[in-house]
């Protein structure tokens, strides 16, 4: 295949202070020197602020319990609306990685997760902290957490080679496979009923239609408000699903702190042991971070199923796992390192193709997608040292994370103290402000509150979000692509035997489905 | 169940009514999503209203919601929704540093410096934010 080159310089590389051309099919050398390069902007100055400030801040709301990680890249999304890609690749990574470790603190100290991936940290690290071990289960977290991003980023990092070489061979109809699996594997695979996610992922794609058909130049459900005859922006939609609603839920609890009546606990227990059992655990760190690698990769499934999944197989095939349940450092080791890890393998159907397969990664998606930013292969060529500096921020920010978390645990935990009162209004004031600066429209913050009581009806009701939120962001790919194939298709121009992978690719999402199907029936008498 | 079962089939009706009203070329797509929707919100309304309600851990049955309550969902939601209708009306200048005033002041009962603080802040927070952007802050409804 010919290789292009890039002809103009990109601002990010002007910041760089040079222009490195990548061609579009990389060699494993083209990647090394973009990941170089990636590496240099990151830390160059001014550039390194923004991932340690994106850092810090998303450490202090994420030991919030209730007000998650979900919440901050929601208001950052309008907030940094007039910033350059660099900037945003640095923060927005930043704040992905660094709200990861910091629910497990509450999780220890306070018995609440800070975040529902930090769930299955809390079965064993809340007793050891009543045993007052609580600094040696903290420095476990921040270990297993640090190593297992690590393992995380080197896997994507290697799929990124072969990644970049297949995708000059996607067109509409594995696109449209891609999606397609993206929106069935999330209705399937959430926790809860498979009905629902189904019923959301469909609402999801049909709010997505909201607006006018590019097309046909046809609107559509706009139900006769000239408001959303535009469609519904990511923005506010995002906003209200996750600042407002979280709020409102939290207002709604009639907590007076967001700890509740948690009391904090004594901190005992040597930082050295913690490290150490992580580093005399070494098989269990790496099949953890596989484990949440592997189930990043899927939409839907993120964090809380990878800690769960990892958790379970550490009691499964640990040699003693009397202690279980009860305090044994193992069952915060598994768990943190997989969470931590699963951000790496999120990232990639991310990076190359569109598809969330989180919360993060959608709201990080729809701030790509508000700042011109297209995933897929132009990101994964031309734009590769953008895509790697998302990449290195990221796993910055995770160690950074475990770092400063270890050494300022005590000051962070009595965040959760912070009244419900205070902390209501602020959120609410700069989530009206970010809905309004994206466009200076009123329409937007009516449009965010709405969906702010959507989203605490979904909350309150048990409808899964993450369903909604994936087919909303899918909604508009899904479409164009299975247009672009059944126009293909009738004029004779798609023979499926010259794209085996759409084949292969709906036959795996058909074994996927009937796998899946026959998990959730009850099992048969013999 | 019941309640969220029938606004979601509520939904599902209104849009496969207007995935009908569309052109055949542009209602292609939309249809094979409503049609789905409106099975599956059947479905969930089937379900829930053939399986028996559950009680609450005390074993009574829910109760219904209380506005009146110090932590209704009702309430919360109206405390919520008066930012946006304080904006509308008052600006973003009067409305948004009035609502942080009456929240901390009514709804957290915190004391007055503490809630004059909190307005001044918002107040601030709102000047600087649309000085830095260049943009002219949104004059409320009874204001213009």
């Amino acid at each position: 295949m010919v290789a292009s080159k890039t002809e103009s310089t990109p601002p990010w590389r002007a910041c760089a202070g040079k222009a490195v051309p990548v061609d579009v099919v990389l060699s494993p050398v083209d990647v090394l020197h973009a990941a170089v390069a990636g590496l240099q902007l990151v830390f160059s100055w001014p550039n390194i602020l923004y991932p340690i400030i994106g850092t810090l801040v998303a450490m202090c709301v994420a030991v919030l319990p209730g007000v998650s990680g979900a919440t901050l890249l929601a208001l950052a999304i309008p907030l940094t609306f007039s910033w350059e890609p660099l900037p945003i690749m640095l923060l927005f990574g930043a704040l992905v990685g660094g709200a990861t470790f910091m629910g497990s603190v509450s999780a220890i100290l306070l018995n609440i997760p800070g975040t529902a991936p930090n769930a299955a940290t809390l079965l064993d690290g809340h007793p050891m902290a009543l045993r007052g071990q609580a600094r040696t289960a903290l420095a476990c977290s921040a270990t297993a957490s640090a190593l297992g991003s690590t393992l995380g980023v080197v896997a994507l990092v290697a799929s990124v080679p072969l990644v970049s070489r297949a995708l000059p061979l996607v067109g509409p109809p594995e696109m449209l496979v891609l999606s397609t699996w993206g929106l069935l594997s999330v209705a399937v695979v959430i926790r809860g009923s498979m009905l629902k996610g189904l019923t959301m992922v469909c609402l999801g794609l049909m709010v997505s239609f909201v607006g006018l058909d590019t097309t046909t130049a046809v609107v559509r459900f706009t139900f006769g408000s000239l408001l959303l005859e535009e469609g519904l922006s990511l923005v506010p939609v995002f906003v209200g699903l996750f600042a407002i609603a979280e709020i409102i839920d939290l207002v709604a609890s009639g907590r007076e702190t967001v700890a509740g009546d948690a009391g904090q606990t004594e901190m005992g227990g040597s930082v050295r042991q913690g490290i150490s059992a992580v580093l005399r655990n070494p098989k269990l760190l790496l099949r953890s971070s596989l484990i949440g690698t592997v189930v990043g990769l899927v939409p839907g499934l993120g964090g809380t199923v990878a800690g769960f999944v990892a958790y379970g197989d550490a009691a499964r095939t640990v040699d003693d796992d009397s202690e279980f349940g009860s305090g044994d450092i193992r069952g915060v080791l598994a768990p943190e390192a997989a969470n931590d890890a699963k951000d790496g393998g999120s990232l990639l159907p991310a990076l190359a193709f569109g598809i969330p397969a989180s919360t993060g990664t959608a709201l990080l998606l729809a701030a790509l997608q508000v700042h011109g930013i297209r995933p897929g292969s132009e990101l994964l060529t031309t734009q590769l040292e953008l895509a790697f500096v998302l990449i290195w921020s990221l796993f910055l920010s995770n160690w950074l994370t475990s770092l400063v978390g270890l050494s300022a645990v005590r000051p962070l935990a009595r965040l959760t103290l912070v009244p419900t009162a205070r902390l209501a209004p602020a959120v609410l004031l700069l989530a009206t402000l970010g809905a309004l600066s994206f466009r200076g429209r009123m329409s937007d913050v009516f449009i965010a509150f709405a969906f702010g009581a959507i989203g605490f009806g979904m909350k309150r009701f048990e409808w899964p979000r993450i369903a909604f939120v994936i087919a909303f962001i899918l909604g508009p790919l899904f479409e164009l692509n299975l247009k672009l194939s059944l126009n293909l298709h009738a004029l004779g121009r798609l023979n499926l035997w010259t794209h085996p992978s759409v084949v292969i690719g709906t036959l795996a999402l058909g074994v996927v489905l009937l796998l899946s199907r026959r998990k959730s029936c009850p099992a048969r008498p013999s | 169940m019941r309640t969220s079962a029938l606004i979601i089939l509520a939904i599902a009706v209104a849009f496969l009514y207007e995935t009908a009203q569309l052109d055949p070329g542009a209602r292609r797509v939309p249809l094979a999503v409503a049609v789905p929707l409106m099975v599956l919100a059947l479905l969930l309304v089937v379900r829930a209203f053939s399986e028996r309600r559950r009680p609450t851990d005390t074993g009574e049955p829910a109760k219904p919601l209380d506005p009146a309550a110090p932590s209704s969902p009702l309430r919360a939601l109206l405390w919520v929704a008066s930012l946006p209708a304080a904006v509308f009306t008052l600006g973003l200048q009067v409305g948004a540093p009035l609502f942080v005033l009456l929240f901390l002041r009514v709804r957290g009962r915190e004391r007055w410096s503490v809630t004059v603080v909190g307005a001044a802040m918002a107040a601030a927070v709102v000047a600087v934010l649309f000085r830095v952007l260049d943009a002219s802050i949104p004059t409320g409804w009874l204001l213009s």
